[in-house]
């Protein structure tokens, strides 16, 4: 105990420049990513917005959806808050110094830019979450091989002698998706010069291997990874040490047992052996368990310290995040049973599913730790305006709702109505009355989307007055009563 | 019985080991003697603040 606390006396030159370049490459790619999710809705609502052009149909634009809104805002995210989190709590500059950080700044953007210009331009391997040809998949792994030297050398060369929890995610994660990655998109070109290429597997082996990667994208990328921000960034900004610190050890390593095998709920037949779509069931529902361990953890830390959430907006945009996290985390094992996934699979269930993970979840733990880190990094007294912290956080709530609730009518409607049959035994519906009957749920869900996205704007409106400098004066959140009477 | 055969006959039982590493560790979480040692180490994030 004394060598940390005489390590934490001295002084470290943390290396905070890049983690600012992340954070602001969050910001402007998160806005990206949020505006393609309102065109692409826009297009499912009225199909003439696909312009008559190919650069512009939903088949192009819904990848650069996914990959702004998965790599290039949450990457970004993950980037900045596991740098700033490893340095602190390790006590420790960054690994490989200022042009090793900056290399992996402009190296993954690089990738986000040449990943986008493939999708608009049709190139694509047409996995889902994996679509960039095989050049950019090299690229990326140079890259990430890079985040990964970084992390674990700044974990190697600490001056604490514990690892603190939230790095065993972050490097869970790193790890992980180093090796999804390259297992995922081993293919053959088909020349040196050209974007082509073939998959080394074929049939049933390809689609496990795709949903194995797929899965455990969402596992360690959404998952592992923004843990690491909750059990970072919720006690710093509820100034308080996490619940349980033994229940975060049990929480990792039963998060880390079970993931990987979840991957075949995706698969629920189809010709894969039905016995691993069994075991892809088996283990998602046991996912239960360290998913509400973890919910649990984090919002037990404001144990006694409830009343924070009155004035602080920021720490009720993570515990928002960590109550969607628990929502999501419930909804994804209901829906990996097989009987339950012949309802929902291929309806918009999935899609609301996906968002309340992903905007709730994601984006709002994302946010908190943007939130935090814009001060500190800046080296300003506090954000520009804490009110505007509220309005994002109240926007963009309503927005979630809208969406989630409207994919679930949607999608439980639609499910219904395939599986419809007249006393003759033919089909009810056609096709294409299901999608007339879904019009009125993708409207509401892409006003879902714009509210998301004008919070969104909010933020980085506050972002870029706080590194101005600039104060907004305003009266405490809650009034002058927030403060508990004992 | 070489140790080939022990190795092959081992690695069948994959799952029993790895079951058995995850409650080890559980053990190893919750023992008693582990519990101050444990809730010190939450407090180290905001241990840092000390800054520049």
């Amino acid at each position: 105990m004394s060598e940390a606390t005489a390590a934490a006396a001295a002084p470290v030159a943390y290396n905070e420049e890049v983690i600012r370049k992340f954070a602001i490459a969050t910001m402007f790619w998160g806005v990206v990513a949020f505006a393609a999710g309102v065109y692409i809705a826009l297009e499912l609502t009225f199909p003439v917005l696909n312009l008559g052009l190919e650069y512009t149909t939903f088949g192009r634009l819904r990848p650069l959806h996914t990959s702004a809104a998965i790599f290039a805002f949450g990457g970004n995210a993950l980037m900045a808050s596991s740098l700033y989190c490893v340095q602190r709590t390790c006590r420790a500059s960054l690994f490989g110094g200022k042009t090793t950080a900056d290399f992996l700044f402009w190296g993954y953007q690089f990738f986000i830019v040449l990943a986008a210009w493939g999708y608009v331009n049709g190139i694509t391997q047409s996995k889902e979450y994996a679509e960039p040809e095989w050049m950019v998949d090299l690229w990326l792994t140079v890259v990430w091989v890079v985040y990964l030297v970084v992390f674990a050398g700044t974990i190697l060369k600490r001056k604490e002698p514990h690892i603190y929890v939230a790095n065993w995610f972050f490097l869970a994660f790193i790890l992980t998706v180093a090796i999804l990655h390259i297992v995922n998109n081993l293919a053959v070109p088909v020349s040196l010069t050209g974007m082509k290429s073939y998959t080394l597997y074929s049939g049933v082996q390809d689609a496990l291997t795709q949903w194995w990667y797929g899965h455990n994208a969402v596992g360690f990328f959404l998952t592992a990874g923004f843990l690491g921000i909750m059990y970072y960034f919720v006690p710093k900004q509820a100034d308080r040490p996490i619940y349980s610190y033994r229940l975060s050890i049990v929480h990792f390593w039963s998060l880390i047992f079970l993931y990987i095998w979840a991957g075949p709920h995706h698969l629920h037949y189809t010709a894969l052996p039905e016995w691993s779509q069994s075991v892809g069931m088996i283990f998602s529902v046991m996912l239960w368990m360290p998913s509400w361990g973890g919910m649990i953890n984090g919002l037990m830390t404001l144990k006694g310290a409830w009343w924070k959430l009155r004035t602080d907006p920021v720490l009720r945009m993570m515990v928002a995040a960590v109550g969607f996290y628990g929502m999501s985390t419930f909804e994804g094992p209901l829906m990996s049973i097989r009987a339950v996934n012949s309802l929902s699979h291929y309806t918009d269930w999935t899609i609301g599913h996906v968002h309340s993970g992903a905007l709730g979840w994601v984006a709002f733990i994302s946010f908190g730790a943007i939130y935090y880190l814009v001060p500190k990094l800046w080296k300003r007294e506090r954000l520009y305006s804490i009110k505007l912290v509220s309005w994002h956080f109240w926007i963009a709530t309503v927005g979630i709702l809208l969406y989630i609730t409207a994919m679930w009518v949607s999608g439980i409607m639609q499910g219904l109505m395939w599986r419809t049959y007249d006393e003759l035994g033919f089909l009810q519906y056609s096709f294409v009355e299901t999608v007339e009957a879904m019009h009125p749920f993708y409207m509401i869900r892409a006003a879902g989307g714009v509210l998301f996205l004008i919070g969104a704007l909010v933020m980085a409106y506050n972002m870029w007055r706080t590194i101005r400098g600039d104060l907004r004066l305003e009266a405490p959140a809650g009034g002058i009563a927030a403060q508990p009477a004992q | 019985m070489s140790l080939h055969d022990i190795y092959q006959f081992a690695a069948q039982l994959w799952v029993v080991w790895l079951v058995l590493l995850f409650v080890g560790i559980i053990v190893w979480v919750y023992l008693p003697r582990n519990r101050k040692r444990m809730n010190d180490m939450a407090d180290l994030p905001l241990r840092d603040d000390e800054e520049r």
